[in-house]
């Protein structure tokens, strides 16, 4: 009688903790299928947050281009004249924006100026002569061998006005301002 | 049958046994209670923390943006930080700016911003004001709140010239400015301002002998700064107790007889240290400036050696021509971007080469010529 006695505590604590074990697995992967939730979300808010910064600065480098004074036409009492670039100071921009100062402006981007109308082609009537385009700003994403490393490219264009004065009066000309944005 | 004795055993048993599960519910429960409540402590410090990063984030697209639309005024609505302070200031030509207290802040190295040191206000204005040295250098952006009070004394022209030009058609806009005499500088009262800046247009009221108007001394020292006009210098001075403590001179490099960019700045700087900071910025980037300026006077040059005419000598010729003047404009900036002081940047040689500047262009204005800016 005593041993059956046993028999049915062994048997009820058995099934005790079977019960246990079982809430056990159940709460261990309601919590794994929980962090794993919580781990697919911030990962997706995550890139959200990165595409939305990487956005906004390519906007933000296009605007500090088309109001750059080392680059705008002025009207005599250094007011300057909205989305327009002076082609002389275009010549010289290259070589300027290579100072690191300009690094901390743009980053890694590249900013050229086409300008688009008149062809310089069909106004030379030179099928051999190129599109005039200036390199204004160079500085690919590379690591230290010199790789390309980045992912992305965001290019941004913006139609100017370009003031060229080389023939002894004003002339304005139609150009594209191109500025592309490594990722 | 049980023995009596087997009997208490059992019952003591299950009273240590009921007792037992009381404690382990009680620890349990305590260790559970205190899980969630770290676990919503943390939560409040990572959301304070959030929304400072947040802020200030938006803060710098705000004041990127307010500052590439030029002599534009822009209302910020701040009412939702009101409780907190922003914070501004400016160390080896680094402005940092963010929510005081808080991990959040952002740093614009090459942007020039003028505010005072600390704001707390449901409202920022911003106003984006061109630079000029004598072509346009970079925009100068001007942060107050309505709650910064700024009392203009002496110098009616000047103090007539700066309320026009800050006045603006949306109230939301209007910088809060009161023109007082110099007789009533004892009647100047903090009328429940954050901040309180007095102006002194004439060098005569604000100085470290004089002491503060008694409507002044409730306020924090922090909250009550000064400025002095005299000459071509601006004093800074802050509230120390009841009178003036001096900061320092520095010299204000313009030339523009009206709306005077470098001391509107100045009226709205905190601290000389903003001022200065954010000036030695702004002549980094004008030396910058001047080497597109010398590059395109180059061009110019070479363009007019062929047909000289009247042109080539305004360019050319002489100690002051513009090519002159440019250069030397270009190595004093240079000079005074890397170390405001009296020893290395002449402020003086800045003023008259830029002024010589201007007046070679404007020759070359009249002249006919193609101008340099």
């Amino acid at each position: 009688m005593k041993k059956n006695k046993k028999m049915g505590r062994d048997r009820k604590a058995q099934i005790q903790m079977t019960e246990t074990v079982a809430i056990l697995f159940i709460f261990f992967v309601l919590l794994t299928f929980g962090i794993v939730f919580y781990y697919q979300f911030q990962k997706s808010s995550l890139q959200n947050k990165q595409e939305e910064i990487f956005q906004r600065q390519a906007i933000e480098k296009t605007t500090q281009v088309l109001f750059l004074p080392e680059l705008s036409c002025t009207k005599g009492e250094g007011e300057s004249e909205d989305f327009c670039f002076d082609i002389l100071k275009l010549n010289q921009a290259e070589e300027l924006l290579k100072i690191d100062y300009y690094y901390q402006i743009f980053g890694f981007a590249t900013i050229t100026v086409e300008q688009v109308f008149p062809d310089e082609q069909d106004f030379s009537g030179d099928e051999s002569s190129s599109p005039k385009i200036w390199p204004v700003y160079d500085r690919e994403k590379k690591d230290a061998e010199g790789n390309v490393i980045w992912e992305r490219k965001e290019e941004t264009r913006f139609v100017v006005t370009l003031k060229d004065e080389s023939q002894g009066k004003a002339e304005y000309k139609v150009g594209v301002v191109t500025v592309g944005v490594y990722q | 049958m049980r023995s009596k004795r087997a009997e208490r055993d059992w019952k003591r048993r299950g009273q240590v046994s009921v007792t037992f599960n009381w404690i382990y519910i009680l620890v349990a429960g305590a260790v559970i209670l205190l899980f969630f409540v770290g676990i919503i402590f943390k939560q409040k410090a990572s959301a304070e923390q959030q929304l400072s990063i947040e802020v200030v984030d938006i803060l710098e697209s705000i004041f990127s943006g307010a500052q590439a639309s030029e002599k534009t005024k822009t209302p910020i609505d701040t009412s939702g930080l009101a409780d907190y302070t922003l914070y501004f200031k400016c160390e080896d030509k680094v402005t940092t700016y963010g929510i005081k207290d808080s991990s959040g802040s952002a740093e614009a190295p090459l942007a020039p911003i003028f505010s005072p040191t600390e704001l707390q206000t449901p409202r920022l204005i911003l106003w984006s004001l061109p630079y000029r040295l004598p072509y346009k250098i970079t925009d100068f952006l001007l942060i107050t709140s309505p709650n910064t009070k700024y009392f203009l004394i002496g110098d009616i022209k000047f103090a007539n010239e700066f309320i026009n030009a800050s006045d603006d058609p949306d109230p939301r806009n209007k910088i809060n400015i009161e023109y007082v005499l110099a007789g009533d500088y004892a009647g100047i009262d903090a009328e429940g301002n954050y901040n309180v800046r007095v102006v002194d247009l004439d060098g005569s009221v604000v100085d470290a002998s004089n002491p503060l108007p008694p409507g002044l001394l409730q306020m924090e020292d922090l909250r009550v700064t000064g400025v002095s006009f005299r000459g071509n210098n601006v004093f800074f001075f802050h509230k120390k107790g009841s009178n003036w403590e001096a900061e320092g001179p520095v010299p204000i490099v313009s030339v523009d007889p009206v709306r005077d960019v470098a001391k509107y700045a100045s009226i709205i700087a905190g601290s000389k240290q903003i001022y200065e900071c954010n000036m030695q910025k702004a002549f980094e980037r004008a030396s910058l400036v001047t080497r597109a300026y010398i590059g395109k006077t180059e061009s110019l040059v070479s363009q007019y050696q062929d047909d000289p005419g009247a042109c080539l000598p305004f360019l050319q010729e002489g100690d002051k021509s513009a090519m002159t003047r440019i250069g030397l404009l270009q190595g004093g900036l240079a000079r005074c971007g890397n170390e405001l002081t009296y020893q290395l940047c002449s402020h003086d040689d800045l003023r008259n080469y830029a002024k010589d500047i201007q007046t070679r262009n404007e020759q070359l204005r009249t002249g006919a010529c193609r101008t340099l800016y």
